[in-house]
């Protein structure tokens, strides 16, 4: 028999942690011979795997606590045009091609200063924070909207305010999702390499004894060995990239707020001819 | 709501609700409600389904404000002259004096003294004893012998019962001057039910209580004032005894013996 203290709970995550670990050793079992083969051939590997979690913890210390705080502040604004445009705004920027931020950063960097700045690590965080904040924002929000509205009222019953009630208690009721949203966004950030390519295609000096590039740029700069692309044309490609994003984006947001208002006019003739009962039986409760 | 009001209530009476009009998206769901809450009272809410009897108290502390479309006119005043209904209430002030434990048991996910000691986070003052605060809230609903050792257990662990007493707990942390409970054993078996409705009977030395519950022998046994609700009126308030033996309305009457309800 089993001591009282081991319930068949712990047995069934002991054995799943034994099983996760088991399966560490076939990938390991690949990587070895990986990095031999890159530190005799050209060195890169490694850096580079440091490059690419330097870029995943750089923009996840950036990003994670502002997305909380933005879906903090989202869920506080209920249901007013403010929370309603900001929502709006976080789902376009989400929904954005990944090169317009890297493109869009180093433009406005050239613009200022001439040309791009050496810390490019910096800015390639950057660049990403600007891509993911918006996206795990909403998807925080979301999970906060979906988890259960009674420890919210228990909360707010006891004299909390609602923003603190989210702090203190709604990020620990759906703390798993944020993790799951957090692993999400960092595989994300991890496989990224547009917004990369602009602006941090390398980190520091290639003689540095700092990561040069990041995984991604290493496979890109493989596929791109027997490109001949001129400077220029890449520069304008870029710059139309942009506008179309941008174009689309306007041309977006005006059909969007065309359509709700005339929704809400359809909606409205709608509802007159609904009696009242029904809809204040609803919120009515006991 | 509404423009401040100055009305004296007397200091033996605990909240004065007068001509208490509620309505939301239009239709109105609370007409004309006016009753006296004494101190140290326990009193019970009755009434069938959908009559208003929990929209009643959360009126009371204002978390009807979360409601859409909602429009409330008439008065509630504390006998310290605090406009419950008015613009300027504070209502985070308002909420720790009148304490609200809602029908199912919703403990935050931490500890049984994370639980008890964010209760009183939202005041702006410092607390002062919170040990000896938490000592005496588990105690006066008969938890503290049980888990006096064990603070540090996460709440979810604790039964069903046990979690409806720490949400108990966690409003008396407060040391309100009114609780509201939400029919609070309707989750609950006879046995936890008794513990409870005895624990609620000692708390009524201390406040005043508004119990809501759809159990007309638990409100005959516990109150000493009932109030019976029916489509958002208040049809009859008085004392308990009178209104289950001696009912002024036939419609008291008729729900009290279950010919509707």
């Amino acid at each position: 028999m089993l001591g009282e203290n081991i319930s068949a709970r712990k047995i069934i995550y002991l054995a799943l942690s034994i099983l996760g670990a088991a399966s560490m050793v076939p990938l390991l079992i690949l990587i070895v011979p990986l990095l031999n083969i890159n530190q005799q051939d050209s060195g890169q590997f490694l850096p580079a795997l440091a490059g690419s979690s330097g870029l995943v913890l750089g923009t996840l210390f950036i990003s994670v606590p502002s997305a909380l705080l933005l879906a903090a502040s989202l869920n506080s604004l209920q249901n007013t045009p403010l929370r309603n445009l900001l929502r709006y705004v976080f789902q376009t920027i989400s929904g954005m091609p990944p090169a317009i931020f890297g493109l869009g950063l180093w433009l406005l960097l050239f613009f200022y200063n001439g040309e791009p700045p050496v810390r490019r690590l910096i800015l390639g965080v950057l660049a990403l924070s600007l891509m993911i904040i918006p996206r795990l924002a909403i998807d925080i929000y979301e999970s906060l909207q979906q988890s259960s509205s009674l420890w919210k009222m228990s909360a707010i019953a006891l004299g909390i305010p609602a923003w603190k009630a989210d702090w203190t208690i709604g990020f620990r009721v759906i703390f798993n999702d944020i993790l799951s949203h957090i692993l999400s966004v960092s595989a994300r950030i991890a496989g990224e390499t547009a917004p990369v390519f602009f602006i941090a295609a390398y980190f520091f000096s290639p003689d540095g004894i700092f990561p040069d590039m990041t995984l991604t740029m290493n496979v890109l700069d493989q596929a791109l060995q027997n490109l001949d692309l001129p400077g220029t044309k890449a520069g304008l490609s870029g710059v139309m990239l942009f506008s179309i994003v941008v174009m689309l984006n306007l041309a977006s947001y005006l059909l969007f707020h065309r359509a709700k208002s005339k929704n809400e006019i359809d909606q409205f003739n709608t509802n007159n001819l609904r009696t009242a009962s029904g809809n204040a039986h609803d919120a009515e409760g006991n | 709501m509404q423009k401040e009001i100055n009305v004296t209530v007397p200091e033996e009476i605990i909240i004065k609700v007068d001509n208490l009009n509620v309505e939301i998206n239009g239709k109105s769901v609370l007409k004309n409600i006016s009753f006296e809450l004494p101190e140290n009272e326990l009193v019970s809410l009755i009434g069938p389904s959908d009559s208003g009897k929990t929209l009643l108290i959360r009126t009371l502390n204002r978390l009807i404000d979360f409601q859409d479309k909602v429009k409330v006119k008439g008065t509630a005043i504390l006998n310290d002259g605090t406009d419950i209904l008015g613009k300027n209430c504070d209502t985070n002030k308002l909420r720790r004096r009148i304490g609200m434990v809602f029908h199912f048991p919703t403990a935050f996910p931490m500890s049984i003294r994370e639980n008890l000691s964010l209760a009183v986070s939202g005041k702006t003052k410092k607390v002062k004893n919170l040990d000896d605060k938490i000592e005496s809230a588990l105690a006066k609903i008969g938890l503290w012998k049980k888990y006096q050792d064990n603070l540090n257990l996460p709440a979810n662990r604790l039964s069903l019962p046990e979690r409806q007493r720490l949400c108990i707990a966690r409003a008396l942390m407060l040391e309100p001057k009114i609780l509201m409970l939400d029919e609070p054993t309707s989750l609950l078996d006879p046995i936890d039910s008794q513990y409870l409705e005895e624990a609620l009977l000692e708390l009524q030395n201390e406040m005043s209580l508004i119990v809501v519950t759809h159990n007309i022998q638990q409100a005959a046994r516990i109150s000493s004032s009932t109030g019976f609700l029916h489509k958002g009126e208040l049809i009859e308030f008085g004392p308990t005894n009178q209104i289950f033996t001696k009912p002024s309305r036939e419609l008291t009457d008729n729900y009290i013996k279950g010919k509707f309800g």
